[in-house]
């Protein structure tokens, strides 16, 4: 810190660009929150009240060793719920989106697992899952993974600027306030 | 501290900035503090509530009782004069797909019974009930009480009958089901001697823990959905079919193949 006098304004005025971020981007990472919040949640809870169809649809992918169907088939969509919820509050918001973008990563993966491997299900990604008839749906996998992908960007979007309106995070915080 | 010379103003200055830093530090500790706290109470609910719901919709059905004459939840209804190869096909009564190989390879299956080829073993599975959780409580659980009836007519020596009966009297939208009434009714078209008999098989839900064995089974063999077609144990991948007619012949090239190197 320097005794000289440092002229009044200019680093708040840094903080308001890098750290505040502009108004409008405020208001696209609420949207955002908000989407991807909502997806999440309904998708997980499609899926938590259906517990025996969400681990056949675990089973499905033929990834999981046989021991671990029923923990992820319970669990994964729990967790979906919890990290929507995360992002709907705006409660932890950063890591929440960072949660979500690793929930996406994986989803696309064990989509892109299946599709290589040539088999035909139902991704049960809301609700719903298990084989299909085998004739029905070649070109879907590639819908889901771009589906996919934008709820990637989405979670990209907020981790990196995570301030937004209507959140807990910024009801919690006076620099993250306005 | 105490005799502090008086400062000048830039020292002042840099004494509130200080100041303010800390105070500024100390919130922040607090918000930290707060939304962990919150996060947690978050995560404790989703775990409550989610096991709560879990607990109460996941499968706990009883799965003591009768299992019809010569079959097991884990073979399954065998057919054929010959132990090898063994084709296995899991079914569901609601299940529009098994609906449509059954009526696109009925004949197929037949002759690999008849022709001594393979012990053709059916499954019948019970995964479907979900589909008329909403509807009037006579139709409640198609699947698994179709499951029961094909096994009510199994102690009749009649359970393919029933079974084409069922598949061929599937309901026009899935999820409509059956009644006990209409299934008393094709098990008499297929031929049921005793229909007095099957009637209180069925209204007696006699094979209802077996019914409940066989989806076990399909969940500890990991099926995940019907029809699925197995050879000696290991699934017939029928994913380049492109219609019903392919996938029986990908499976009994899979039987002749079995057949030939056994």
């Amino acid at each position: 810190m320097s005794a000289s006098a440092p002229p009044a304004t200019p680093t708040r005025g840094l903080r308001a660009t890098v750290v505040r971020g502009s108004p409008a981007q405020r208001w696209v990472t609420t949207l955002a929150r908000l989407v991807l919040g909502v997806v999440l949640v309904v998708a997980g809870w499609l899926k938590v009240s259906s517990p025996d169809e969400a681990v056949r649809a675990v089973q499905a992918y033929r990834i999981l060793p046989g021991g671990l169907t029923h923990p992820v088939g319970y669990g994964l969509p729990l967790l979906e719920v919890l990290v929507g919820l995360l992002l709907l509050l705006g409660l932890g918001t950063r890591w929440a989106a960072v949660a979500a973008g690793v929930l996406m990563v994986v989803f696309i993966a064990g989509i892109v697992s299946v599709w290589a491997r040539g088999l035909s299900i139902d991704c049960g990604c809301f609700g719903g899952g298990g084989a299909v008839d085998p004739f029905c749906c070649a070109s879907r996998y590639a819908t889901e993974i771009v589906r996919d992908l934008v709820f990637l960007g989405l979670a990209t979007w907020i981790a990196a600027l995570p301030l937004s309106r209507l959140s807990v995070d910024g009801w919690l915080t006076p620099a993250g306030r306005g | 501290m105490a005799t502090r010379p008086k400062e000048t103003r830039a020292q002042s200055r840099e004494r509130l900035r200080e100041e303010r830093a800390r105070q500024a530090a100390a919130e922040q500790r607090r918000a930290t503090i707060m939304r962990v706290g919150l996060v947690g109470i978050v995560v404790l609910a989703v775990a409550v509530a989610g096991f709560l719901v879990v607990h109460s919709r996941s499968s706990q059905a009883v799965t003591s009782g009768a299992t019809p004459t010569g079959v097991t939840a884990t073979k399954g209804y065998p057919f054929g004069s010959v132990s090898k190869p063994v084709l296995d096909i899991w079914e569901d009564f609601q299940c529009p797909n098994c609906g449509g190989f059954e009526a696109a390879n009925k004949t197929k299956i037949e002759d690999l019974v008849s022709s001594g080829k393979a012990q053709v073993v059916y499954h019948t599975w019970n995964f479907l009930d979900s589909e008329n959780t909403n509807n009037p409580q006579s139709t409640q659980q198609s699947s698994s009480r179709a499951a029961m009836a094909a096994a009510c007519a199994w102690d009749q020596g009649k359970f393919l009958e029933m079974h084409d009966q069922i598949f061929a009297n599937q309901p026009a939208v899935e999820g409509t089901g059956w009644t006990d009434d209409r299934l008393e009714q094709l098990a008499k078209d297929a031929g049921v001697p005793d229909t007095s008999a099957f009637d209180t098989c069925l209204s007696s839900r006699t094979y209802a823990g077996f019914v409940s064995q066989v989806a076990a089974q399909a969940d500890h063999q990991q099926i995940t959905g019907t029809p699925t077609f197995l050879v000696d144990g290991q699934i017939v991948d029928v994913s380049s079919a492109s219609g019903w007619p392919q996938v029986g012949d990908l499976v009994v090239a899979a039987v002749d193949k079995a057949a030939g190197s056994s």
